[in-house]
């Protein structure tokens, strides 16, 4: 327990900034929304005009986003890599199990402080709004983070083959590369919806009674409240299958 | 624990690379001893390091460290071993104080109360942090980890360059302390031979993946020797007692491989006797024979 008490600390030390940004971003998007709905004293809500609750809820959405890519944050594997102190770790009595498991403790952390201030914000804005929010905005982070999850995991398998100060360079670029054009492409995959299908959506949205998927792929569908639980599910899945790799890369000594 | 009598064991080790090979690398470096490993840049010492850390894996050869094998008995060793390299591998965003707290759960015998000890004797301060110090505090920091968990054997890898000669000779006192117990070894890479002739017993030299040299620095020093002489003398000495020669415009330098015998081989030639520093430069240039 104190070995991973020490790594966990340097885990958190050396990653502070990042997780904090991200705290701090949630916090901000989450305040300034709720800003927005008291200012104009929660009128355009109870009017029902449909498109502000909409702009509400998509608009928390970012706030879910921001909360998703902690979950991608990879600077200290770039730090440990640049400082020599991946070289060094294999000096010590350290083994990849307790490093992998000592880094995944703090994501873990992160991303469940990332989910619960996510849905602590998408409740108050249901509670003030009355829209179906919170379901559909821990789908959104839970998708997000899955996003992450999957660029994280590229990221490491490319960068942990770097054995020096160039190729740790070349590689991270490689690597950044494919995660841009992983975010990229979502955007130039064809929805297949049609004009009158979105409106009907976007009406649905503030109508429905359950949660609503905002997928692209999968066209816009309305599912069951079991879709959070599936959102946990595939997180968990892609957690466990990062963990194996980060592992893996860990297990790997220099060539 | 186990008893050894050598505290690294390294039999025919071969590792190879696209345009390099550790080629057969066998040494001892017995216990209560400091053996220096010298070679000139990109002579294998670095290579021959990792492959006894297991930072990268041998392709043949066997490593025992403290008489336990480097592989299967890896996490027992390193918790008794410690190591320094050139660069400190510590980020900069943490201070001496950060570096206690990381290194208290890693090794389970380390002693803070002997970490503090070291910090105030290199007047390192506690909280400020790494990327603000100086390339001899570095340096100096790395060593007060290295020498604060009991660690029965130091492997450096040239802890001693590109530091001043004040902090060197500082580093070296230290090191020389850290055997005064005569259980615990240091196994030293450098190219600064000035500093092993100071402090080590044994040496190992290893010149493009190959050991040419591994015995007692003493009796190194003694069976070799420079004759120097005109290059008509040159002429007359037999190329089997030749390591190689320095030949300019006014006579000849030559290494010679067995002093004693030369003495009275070449009785009238100066035999001078000669440094380390010398014996890496002529073996450097072995297979050229005569060069400027």
């Amino acid at each position: 327990m104190k070995k991973y008490s020490s790594l966990i600390f340097r885990e958190l030390k050396l990653g502070r900034k990042a997780y904090i940004g991200s705290f701090v971003l949630i916090i901000v998007f989450a305040l300034l929304m709720l800003l927005s709905m008291f200012v104009s004293g929660g009128q355009y809500v109870k009017n029902g005009e449909s498109m502000d609750v909409y702009a509400i809820c998509l608009s928390y959405m970012f706030a879910a986003l921001t909360a998703g890519c902690i979950a991608g944050d990879n600077s200290v594997l770039k730090s440990d890599m640049a400082s020599g102190w991946r070289t060094y770790s294999f000096a010590l009595p350290v083994t990849a199990l307790e490093k992998t498991t000592a880094k995944y403790i703090v994501k873990l952390a992160a991303i469940i402080i990332g989910a619960v201030l996510t849905f602590i914000g998408s409740a108050l804005i249901h509670t003030v709004g009355g829209s179906n929010m919170p379901s559909a905005v821990m789908f959104c982070y839970f998708i997000c983070l899955d996003l992450f999850l999957i660029i994280d995991i590229v990221y490491q398998a490319i960068v942990l083959r770097a054995n020096d100060m160039k190729s740790l360079k070349k590689l991270g670029t490689i690597a950044s590369g494919i995660g841009a054009v992983i975010l990229l492409a979502l955007e130039f995959i064809p929805s297949g919806v049609s004009e009158s299908e979105l409106e009907t959506f976007m009406t649905e949205v503030e109508t429905a009674s359950s949660p609503v998927i905002l997928n692209k792929y999968i066209g816009f569908v309305t599912i069951p409240d079991t879709a959070g639980i599936i959102g946990i599910v595939l997180t968990v899945v892609i957690f466990i299958a990062g963990f194996v790799v980060t592992l893996k890369n860990h297990k790997r000594r220099e060539v | 624990m186990s008893e050894y009598e050598n505290a690294i064991e390294i039999k025919g080790i071969t590792k190879k690379y696209d345009g390099f090979t550790l080629d057969n690398v066998s040494f001892d470096v017995p216990k209560g001893s400091i053996m220096g490993f010298i070679g000139q840049n990109g002579a294998g010492k670095s290579t021959t390091i990792r492959s006894l850390l297991n930072i990268i894996p041998v392709d043949n050869g066997e490593i025992k460290i403290l008489g336990l094998d480097h592989i299967k008995d890896e996490k027992e060793i390193k918790e008794r071993i410690a190591v320094v390299f050139d660069e400190l591998p510590f980020h900069d965003v943490f201070n001496a104080k950060d570096m206690s707290r990381i290194f208290e759960g890693i090794y389970p015998k380390w002693n803070r109360n002997e970490y503090v000890r070291y910090l105030d004797r290199f007047q390192l301060p506690r909280k400020k942090k790494i990327g603000e110090f100086s390339k001899g505090m570095k340096m100096k920091l790395q060593i007060a980890c290295a020498l604060s968990h009991e660690a029965e054997l130091l492997v450096m890898d040239e802890p001693t360059s590109g530091l001043d000669p004040v902090v060197r000779d500082e580093i070296l006192r230290f090191f020389m302390e850290y055997l005064e117990d005569g259980e615990r070894s240091i196994l030293m890479s450098s190219h600064i031979t000035s500093d092993l002739e100071k402090i080590a017993d044994s040496i190992t030299y290893i010149d493009r993946g190959k050991i040419l040299l591994s015995g007692y620095k003493d009796e190194i020093l003694e069976s070799h020797g420079v004759i120097k002489c005109s290059k008509e003398q040159l002429a007359e000495i037999d190329p089997a007692d030749i390591v190689s020669a320095r030949v300019n415009a006014f006579g000849a330098e030559v290494m010679i491989s067995d002093r004693e015998k030369a003495s009275y081989k070449y009785s009238g030639l100066m035999l001078d006797p000669t440094s380390l520093e010398e014996i890496m430069l002529y073996y450097v240039n072995r297979d050229k024979k005569e060069w400027q």
